[in-house]
């Protein structure tokens, strides 16, 4: 599928999920449709670690949805997490993997494996029941069902080497103004205390 | 929340913790896991701890630097302070070495514990990660991780 049209089709199925996103991509393409002030997502700078951190997230929050959007470049480098995340599989975690096979953020030169690896067998063979790949539209409704009905999900978007080639929707704020905006976003709408009485 | 990966040293702290009902136990299969799952978990209002050797911990440098520096997000870390006198293994020696210089480079605060009764400080440690927006990180000695250390 397009990359445009897996976005657009994750934003038309986003509610009130709390989402993580990924490094390059996944935050490029989030960004793009809901802005880069949407302080219902955390942005993750750091590769590898999207999933991790959506595993606290959901482990913390066993009652929000929480939605992580990593790309598959990002897990090469933290492959194991996949087992990480299979063992504990919360029921309000769903981990969506866009998967180009490149790492699209520097233009494109091939992950390790590209060609071969099968990330949906290796979830289930992780012991990850819900686990499927999109690679057309006509998917989508069967990962619908998935992405909004409980029980950890494991679904790879198959998606077309390349981001159309445009500006990109850089967020005028960095590190501590992203921390600050999601745990206020958290402590505003879900009634918790995340930096304390302080608030800061 | 506590979420870690032991060295030989850390898996009888790693046990009790697992076995404690008032504990959310995430193990991980590296510990720079580990640092993501604490974070993520500070978010959603936990408490959260990562525990592990010092190896996993020289392996999270990146994860450190971008995630909890970058962002100003505590972190509160246990790990085994391997490569002393008491630990005459040849890499962890070299591990030793560069356990606090490393950490100093960084410009990650940290203690080292060797006594039962300074594992008092342990809740002050944490609550000093929170204040300082960044990690900070306890290395315990191998006579409060092993029980038997001293005919070891």
């Amino acid at each position: 599928v397009k990359v445009d049209d897996a976005f657009q089709w994750l934003a038309k199925t986003h509610t009130n999920e709390l989402v993580v996103l990924g490094l390059g991509t996944s935050t490029q393409e989030w960004h793009r449709i809901f802005g880069p002030d949407d302080d219902q997502s955390f942005h993750m700078h750091t590769m590898g670690l999207a999933g991790s951190f959506g595993l606290g997230l959901a482990v913390a929050r066993p009652n929000n949805p929480v939605w992580v959007i990593d790309g598959d470049g990002s897990l090469t480098l933290s492959f194991g997490s996949i087992l990480t995340m299979a063992e504990r599989q919360p029921d309000n975690l769903k981990y969506v993997l866009t998967s180009n096979r490149v790492y699209g953020t520097i233009d494109g030169p091939n992950i390790p494996n590209a060609k071969a690896t099968d990330y949906v067998g290796v979830a289930r063979a992780a012991g990850v029941e819900r686990a499927m790949s999109v690679s057309s539209e006509a998917e989508f409704e069967a990962a619908r069902d998935l992405l909004c009905s409980p029980g950890f999900s494991f679904l790879v978007l198959e998606v077309e080497q390349g981001a159309p080639r445009r500006p990109k929707p850089l967020a005028n704020y960095e590190g501590p103004e992203i921390k600050y905006r999601f745990a206020r976003y958290l402590e505003r709408e879900h009634g918790i205390s995340v930096l304390g009485r302080l608030g800061y | 929340v506590v979420s870690g990966l032991p060295d030989d040293w850390v898996v009888p702290l790693l046990s009790l913790i697992e076995a404690d009902d008032e504990m959310t136990y995430v193990p991980v299969a590296r510990e720079s896991e580990a640092i993501g799952v604490c974070a993520g978990a500070w978010f959603g209002g936990a408490r959260p701890a990562a525990v592990m050797g010092i190896a996993g911990l020289l392996a999270c440098g990146h994860e450190l630097v971008t995630l909890n520096l970058a962002h100003q997000i505590p972190l509160f870390v246990v790990a085994s302070l391997r490569g002393g006198l008491d630990d005459q293994l040849t890499y962890q020696v070299g591990q030793g070495l560069v356990a606090k210089p490393y950490l100093d480079a960084l410009g990650i605060p940290h203690d080292t514990m060797s006594e039962p009764a300074e594992l008092v400080g342990l809740g002050a440690a944490w609550t000093r990660a929170t204040l300082l927006k960044r990690p900070y990180v306890v290395y315990l000695t191998k006579n409060l991780l092993l029980e038997k250390a001293g005919a070891q």
